[in-house]
């Protein structure tokens, strides 16, 4: 072993990437990273700027604790309440709402609460929860349980029952838990179109302007944090904003659906 | 079963093919859990020699500490080096957080206790009578420990693999410090996690399996070495 070591660890300084390039760190939700978006629209910012991005995918609640420590350059999340207390904090400077899609509240075909086809989404909870069906939660700080939280706040309703689980889990992880239970879920419509083949399950609710759903990117604030890396944040938030990223954002099809739309375009 | 069965089949595609992303992710699994194995062997060894010959007071605390410290938890130890290397924290000027060089301070800090302790189990189970005659043969402290450390080999080689087997089977410590960045510092454990969120469970059980076929190819390859020099 004494002999193999000293050729291991020039062969692990070796290939340490070289920081020739500058590197953005930027901190965003796992929807946008899973659904193969940011694989997308990344690559091509990095041949505009010539630099490298750094995605760090977590869900929106870390995404901007991380900002608030100002260990990322820029954010990038969807919870817009949250964002605007970033923004009041002080942490986050020169926030754009670009795209958007939407949540849609999915469950058993058998629609035992009997909710389909109502379009407003605090309403179906409330009657989820009357009827005692099973219900599961994402239940980890995400923008997707953030946004569950508000429609539970606007039905009136605590989400106590026994029915009621908080999984503490991704979201296709979650749509595959409550495909198992025959449960009911909110999900963003990206991740359950890039699912739905395996799941049998259904689009019960939509519609409803309060499950629409924008994303925003913001930079972090060099004026609290002297470290970050403004420019390059502000490099690419004006591509993501301009006709480039919004095109790219429209063009962007998984199994031949669209999954944002872009919001700084018109059509596509 | 179907799902195992064709987790399986899975497996052997991604290794058949050396599917581009999946070698990645295992050169940066390697490349990282080696490192801190040769730097947690460089402070472990010795300071376990130290706890197994050195008779001091306080020094039963000190071991059943290092003891204690085997049950750490990796997201624990991650949120503890997160602390130091954040911007604002102690070592936040470096700007290591976020790079492969987090995730070696990480993992180093998780497996030091385990190279100390077994180090110091395999040394002290080395019979007495073999130290005394070093000494008596006029042998300093120093080629003593050598002498001992020399006959406890076997135990050491448990100690170092044990450690490396725990660095690049955590997913705490190089998810937290890490990021997951890709073609950075993602490594086959933060891809697994990746994959279960995203709900692919067999491709991350595929992706398990690989990354138990590297493990046992080392472990073949390290256990070679001994058999060949005996």
């Amino acid at each position: 072993m004494h002999r193999l070591l000293p050729p291991l660890l020039l062969l692990l300084l070796a290939t340490t990437p070289a920081s020739a390039q500058e590197r953005l760190k930027l901190a965003t939700t796992t929807s946008t990273e899973n659904s193969g978006l940011l694989g997308d629209l990344v690559p091509a910012f990095e041949a505009t700027c010539g630099c490298r991005v750094d995605v760090i995918a977590v869900g929106t609640g870390q995404a901007l604790a991380l900002g608030r420590k100002g260990d990322v350059d820029a954010v990038l999340v969807h919870a817009p309440d949250l964002e605007e207390a970033f923004i009041a904090d002080g942490f986050g400077v020169g926030r754009r709402t670009f795209m958007q899609n939407d949540f849609v509240i999915v469950g058993p075909k058998t629609d035992p609460a009997g909710v389909r086809g109502t379009a407003d989404g605090p309403a179906a909870l409330a009657r989820i929860r009357g009827a005692g069906a099973s219900f599961v939660s994402r239940g980890d700080e995400s923008g997707t349980h953030h946004r569950e939280k508000s429609l539970w706040t606007a039905a009136g309703e605590e989400p106590d029952w026994k029915g009621y689980l908080a999984a503490g889990q991704g979201m296709g992880a979650v749509l595959l838990m409550a495909h198992e239970k025959q449960a009911y879920t909110l999900t963003d419509r990206g991740t359950w179109l890039s699912r739905k083949a395996d799941l049998d399950l259904e689009v019960l609710v939509e519609g409803d302007g309060r499950l629409l759903n924008p994303y925003s990117v913001m930079a972090t604030n060099p004026e609290r944090f002297d470290w970050v890396k403004r420019e390059l944040a502000g490099e690419l938030i004006d591509w993501l904003c301009a006709a480039d990223g919004q095109r790219r954002i429209g063009a962007f099809r998984v199994g031949g659906e669209q999954l944002f739309t872009p919001l700084l375009i018109d059509g596509d | 079963m179907g799902d195992l069965a064709s987790a399986l089949a899975e497996a052997l595609r991604l290794i058949v093919t050396a599917d581009a992303d999946v070698v990645t992710a295992v050169w940066a699994s390697l490349r990282f859990s080696l490192a801190s194995t040769v730097l947690a062997s460089a402070i472990g060894v010795p300071l376990g020699t130290v706890l197994a010959l050195v008779p001091f007071r306080g020094r039963r605390i000190v071991v059943a500490t290092f003891d204690t410290l085997l049950a750490l938890p990796t997201v624990v130890v991650g949120l503890t080096v997160y602390a130091l290397l954040s911007r604002q924290g102690p070592m936040g000027g470096l700007g290591l957080l976020f790079t492969p060089w987090a995730i070696v301070i990480g993992q180093t800090v998780l497996i030091t206790p385990i190279v100390t302790a077994l180090t110091r189990s395999a040394v002290a189970s080395v019979d007495p009578v073999f130290a005394d005659t070093a000494r008596t043969l006029g042998a300093g402290p120093w080629r003593t420990g050598l002498a001992v450390l020399g006959e406890a080999r076997g135990g050491l080689i448990v100690a170092c693999g044990t450690a490396f087997g725990r660095a690049i089977g955590e997913v705490g410590v190089s998810m937290m410090l890490g990021g997951n960045i890709e073609g950075f510092t993602r490594t086959m454990t933060t891809v697994i996690a990746l994959e279960t969120s995203k709900g692919e469970f067999e491709l991350a059980l595929a992706l398990g399996l690989v990354l138990l076929v590297v493990a046992f190819a080392i472990n073949l390859a390290v256990r070679w070495r001994r058999g060949s020099r005996s």
